[in-house]
């Protein structure tokens, strides 16, 4: 018993002495977390997918797609007006591009995208940490940086670490509280309207005032935000990687006249589905070559 | 006490936990039930010290590992995992249910209920505590690269201490049933009081 004694306060000591050390030696241990994750992972994947199973599609699928194959077909639309919305875009881009060019600069917009799809296999035990562990890594292609989405066109936030096979997301709604992501409100399916600045808010939404672009003719009729409108990923500053652009961030909940500024409008956006519960997602690759994207060349981070 | 069985229990709940918690979680900041607190509760009601202590360190210290927290992009530092707050509120709360043990009814579930609340509120107390201490005094590539925010953690972990009790009542109902599984020497009261007179 003495000995069993002594090793528990040894542990105990060893413990306490990782509680109270700093990063260089915090990170030195979480190359234990890898293990400790897919320890669990054979009763926590089948348990999370079972829970998938019981609570149904998300809320933005339930109205009217009782059916799996509605269901396919309807991510499959969205995924191919993504895909024209990111197309319209590169145009604009190549346009500027070409303006660019004759000015002399050297820009390299064009982008190619593989999405692989993977299983959250963990999201820690503590609510505090925040972070979701993914069942792909390194060896297929992830890096850090690259865009995770849910359902194929809604943002949930990006990688910020890579294990040879899992990878840490940290999602949108836990972006650190000065980190701002560059949105627009699209006033209808295909009419880009006003851009917005969102950073976190309580209750896992994001917030920000919306911003008016000046009309050069003066003339035209004052845009309306409301409750339920889209709000799309479009970072101008190149926070955010450009696989990332257009992709869903959420739904307006509020649309409220600013505080400060009565007639500017600040709006609240929550993500249409719940990001923090996903247990499957989609990692946006950079075909090789490209990995750095945007981000990378101008030297920032999302 | 059969450390097989306990571990089994152990590994399935501390599976289940996340799942349980993003299920089960109310509101911003986020209250949640803790399903592992009440394995730790009932092991420490029956088992002697030094297994319950072992056990309440090794459960805590898997919720430490599986949990990464920073990576954000403001700090730029890479997430990495805190070991200890959980592995030393769950052994503190182990240690006070040892202490009070000889008080309770042990074979009621409404003992695990109460004492999982207890033991769920001053783990998150002492979690709390750490990783403020941790955010205040390292800064830097010292630091957790995280925004703690102490206040609303706190709350959130002392709201999930009362949700706790829920669960505590229906996984003490389990492991209650479950006892003679776990083979622990001093399983019962009376014979643990007949032997001291």
């Amino acid at each position: 018993m003495p000995s069993s004694r002594t090793s528990l306060t040894l542990a105990f000591l060893l413990v306490a002495g990782a509680a109270a050390a700093p990063r260089p030696i915090s990170s030195a241990l979480t190359h234990l977390h890898v293990p400790a994750t897919v320890l669990l992972a054979p009763v926590q994947q089948p348990a999370r997918s079972l829970l998938a199973w019981l609570r149904g599609p998300g809320p933005g699928l339930t109205a009217d797609a009782p059916s799996p194959e509605v269901q396919v077909l309807r991510e499959q639309r969205d995924q191919y007006a993504l895909e024209v919305k990111q197309l319209r875009q590169q145009i604009d881009e190549l346009r500027v591009l070409i303006r660019d060019l004759s000015r002399g600069f050297d820009l390299n917009p064009s982008l190619a995208v593989k999405q692989i799809t993977a299983p959250v296999i963990g999201y820690g035990a503590d609510n505090s940490g925040g972070l979701l562990t993914v069942r792909a890594g390194r060896r297929d292609g992830v890096s850090v940086n690259n865009v995770v989405a849910l359902r194929g066109v809604h943002l949930l936030g990006r990688v910020v670490r890579v294990d040879d096979r899992t990878c840490a997301v940290l999602p949108l709604t836990r972006m650190s509280k000065g980190e701002a992501v560059g949105g627009v409100v699209m006033l209808a399916d295909e009419t880009i309207g006003p851009r917005v600045l969102l950073k976190t808010h309580e209750g896992g939404t994001l917030r920000g005032q919306v911003e008016y672009l000046p009309d050069p003719s003066g003339v035209a009729p004052p845009v309306t935000i409301a409750r339920g409108m889209v709000v799309r990923l479009q970072d101008a500053d190149a926070r955010w990687p450009q696989s990332a652009q257009m992709l869903i961030i959420g739904q307006i909940e509020t649309a409220e006249p600013s505080p400060e500024m009565p007639l500017r409008t600040v709006v609240t956006v929550r993500p249409i589905h719940e990001i923090e519960r996903a247990s499957e997602v989609m990692i946006r690759i950079p075909e090789s070559g490209q990995s750095a994207e945007r981000v990378g060349e101008k030297g920032g981070t999302p | 006490m059969r450390w097989p069985v306990t571990l089994l229990f152990a590994w399935v709940l501390l599976a289940l936990e996340p799942v349980i918690r993003e299920a089960l979680r109310l509101g911003h900041p986020s209250a949640a039930p803790s399903l592992v607190v009440p394995l730790v509760v009932f092991v420490a009601l029956f088992a002697p010290v030094v297994p319950s202590l072992w056990t309440a360190l090794l459960v805590g210290l898997m919720v430490d590992l599986t949990t990464l927290r920073g990576g954000l992009s403001s700090t730029g530092l890479p997430p990495t995992v805190v070991i200890g707050p959980h592995a030393l509120g769950f052994a503190l709360g182990a240690y006070l249910v040892h202490t009070v043990r000889p008080m309770m009814m042990r074979r009621n579930p409404l003992t695990v209920m109460v004492l999982s609340m207890i033991v769920a509120a001053l783990a998150g107390v002492v979690a709390s505590a750490i990783l403020g201490a941790r955010d205040m005094l390292f800064s830097g590539s010292w630091s957790d690269g995280s925004e703690y925010r102490a206040m609303s953690d706190l709350l959130a972990r002392l709201l999930g201490a009362l949700y706790t009790a829920g669960t505590g009542l229906v996984i003490g109902l389990l492991l209650l049933w479950a006892h003679p599984l776990f083979h622990f020497h001093d399983s019962s009261g009376r014979r643990a009081f007949s032997r001291r007179t």
